[in-house]
């Protein structure tokens, strides 16, 4: 992938969470499940902005061009890659061994999708840690 | 997959970082190389051997085993 395309990607990746925290904080304003909308709004926000300074930045500065052509490189990618689909399975039988489960383990619907968007991330980056050892 | 990459950058007088810099990759990409752990793509393996002005094939070595 070409460093303009990436940074092209990534700048609307940002835009997309900016929207989403924006949404997200007028359902608050206007009182509709507002802790839910808060955590919401906090959590997309801080993060599509900083994206998208980050990305700003990358355009002018070398320093940060340089880094982004590191990060895009082919290795970095397949190690992403790689990663990206073993986690896909594990947390795909994480899911089934739930369900199949789910009359023995007491968890309510909203405790199980916390747990899930906790252990799908970390299941990822420790995927990707193995394999930056291994490659 | 073998390849030379050592003994050419090594006749060549680069470091790790010269030759990593050159090809637009990180250090750890060429340590990876160099120690057979990671087989580049064919648009690295050109870059490479364009440094040392070689063909491919003389700075990756091709084996049965790589086929299977």
């Amino acid at each position: 992938m070409r460093k303009d395309e990436y940074l092209k990607r990534e700048i609307i990746y940002s835009a997309i969470f900016i929207l989403i925290g924006i949404i997200a904080l007028i359902g608050f304003i206007i009182g509709f499940k507002k802790p839910m909308m808060f955590g919401i709004a906090i959590g997309f926000i801080p993060t599509g902005v900083g994206m998208l300074l980050i990305y700003q930045k990358a355009k002018k500065h070398k320093e940060f061009s340089r880094n982004l052509k590191l990060e895009i490189e082919e290795r970095n990618i397949y190690i992403n890659s790689k990663a990206g689909h073993l986690a896909f399975w594990v947390s795909y039988w994480y899911i089934v061994i739930a369900s199949v489960f789910s009359n023995i383990i007491n968890v309510s619907m909203q405790r199980f999708t916390i747990y899930t968007l906790i252990f799908m991330p970390v299941v990822y980056f420790l995927f990707v840690a193995i394999y930056h050892r291994k490659y | 997959m073998k390849n030379m990459i050592r003994d050419l950058r090594e006749q060549f007088n680069l470091t790790q970082l010269d030759l990593a810099e050159k090809v637009e990759v990180s250090r750890q990409t060429i340590i990876s190389l160099e120690n057979g752990k990671y087989n580049p793509s064919i648009f690295l393996a050109y870059k490479i051997s364009r440094v040392f002005n070689l063909p491919i094939e003389e700075v990756f070595i091709f084996e049965e085993e790589d086929i299977r």
